[in-house]
């Protein structure tokens, strides 16, 4: 009885610890990805999936393991439309309400990613949103290192042709970009 | 337009940048959802067995519709696997009669082959989709005793199953099984394929 409690504690430690480091990025992450009603549920959702699984944590890629788990439960999400779980009564009784940025995507940018597939997109989210380097966004996608790099070069290529295209869209319609024009120049 | 720009220029459009604060780990909210996570875990043979089909105790119902995603990017789900979680538990214990009825309101519902097992994740190849999803492959997190919640001594890499869930949970009491020509018949009959 007494080993089985020291077992329980010691890996409630571990969840206690692995929380520590994921918790308010996993915010960040599904905040960024779904609408703020729903980020606690899946952000909860998230949480008890580590908790489930805290021995297939990798320990020296715990974030974006956490960030491919919470991926998974984003497209759930989504893939049902949905009919959802709120797992936690003590939680829904201190509401809070997640600040949501009113930073707008500039609208060439916005056309730029746009014209991109979902794929490349969220590539490109990993890397900049994230701040994540393609090892680690191998381990939020399931690829190996390599695929990534190969994927997230393509990415940035091909989004840097569609802003180009975006900026001469724009100055043929009249508008110019103040950066966009100095970047014009040779 | 080099890396560092584009990076840059990316990030500055990012909907929550990092300091935008969020619910810290200190907080009691945060406390709260630890200690229940825990705790649903330590109690779950008990919980899962009691909310099958319907919500539990502890997770009360709400129903979410994600009109709005689409405003970030909306994210990929075909090549997405669609995560269920297996209850555990007496499997006599508080059951529904199984009838062809019952079944059909159940969504998702699927057919697949076991391709992994791990002591916690069974990996299903999804070769037919009764309703509630496109994806090609579905992990069931799963605790001991899950087996026995779907009839069948062991999970087995190799061995088809059909499997229903509520909620992202997965059915038992015959709503989930080894698939034999018998039960995909009651299948059939339930989703009109």
């Amino acid at each position: 009885m007494h080993g089985d409690r020291s077992v329980a504690g010691a890996r409630s430690h571990r969840f206690e610890n692995l929380a520590s480091e994921v918790y308010e990025p996993l915010q960040r992450y599904v905040s960024r990805r779904v609408n703020p009603d729903d980020v606690d549920d899946i952000v909860s959702e998230t949480m008890l999936t580590l908790w489930r699984r805290l021995d297939d944590v990798p320990p020296n890629a715990r974030l974006p393991w956490a960030y491919g788990v919470a991926r998974r439960h984003v497209a759930n999400h989504r893939r049902f439309g949905l009919r959802h779980l709120r797992l936690l009564r003590r939680a829904q009784a201190e509401p809070r309400s997640l600040p949501v940025s009113d930073n707008p995507l500039d609208a060439e940018l916005h056309t730029a990613l746009a014209a991109l597939d979902e794929p490349d997109r969220e590539l490109l989210r990993l890397w900049a949103w994230e701040q994540l380097h393609p090892a680690e966004i191998a381990v939020v996608l399931g690829l190996t290192p390599n695929a990534v790099s190969i994927r997230l070069h393509r990415a940035k290529r091909k989004l840097g042709e569609n802003l180009q295209v975006a900026r001469k869209n724009e100055m043929l319609s009249g508008h110019s970009h103040p950066e966009s024009s100095k970047e014009e120049r040779p | 337009m080099n890396d560092h720009d584009l990076r840059n220029r990316l990030a500055a459009s990012n909907p929550m940048p990092p300091s935008e604060p969020v619910d810290p780990i200190t907080s009691n909210r945060a406390r709260a959802l630890m200690e229940d996570i825990m705790a649903i875990a330590t109690k779950e043979p008990r919980v899962k067995q009691r909310r099958f089909g319907r919500l539990s105790a502890v997770a009360a119902a709400l129903v979410v519709v994600v009109g709005g995603a689409a405003l970030v990017g909306s994210l990929g789900t075909s090549g997405d696997p669609l995560v269920l979680t297996g209850g555990a538990g007496d499997p006599m214990a508080s059951c529904l009669v199984f009838d062809v009825e019952t079944l059909g309101d159940m969504s998702p519902a699927l057919g697949g082959t076991v391709v992994e097992l791990t002591d916690s994740v069974a990996t299903l190849e999804v070769d037919r989709w009764y309703t509630g999803g496109d994806a090609e492959i579905v992990e069931i997190e799963y605790t001991p005793g899950f087996e026995a919640l779907i009839g069948t001594p062991t999970l087995e890499v190799g061995q088809r199953y059909l499997v229903t869930a509520t909620d992202g949970v997965v059915n038992g009491c015959g709503y989930s099984g080894v698939a034999t020509a018998e039960y995909e018949a009651s299948f059939e009959a339930a989703f009109g394929a």
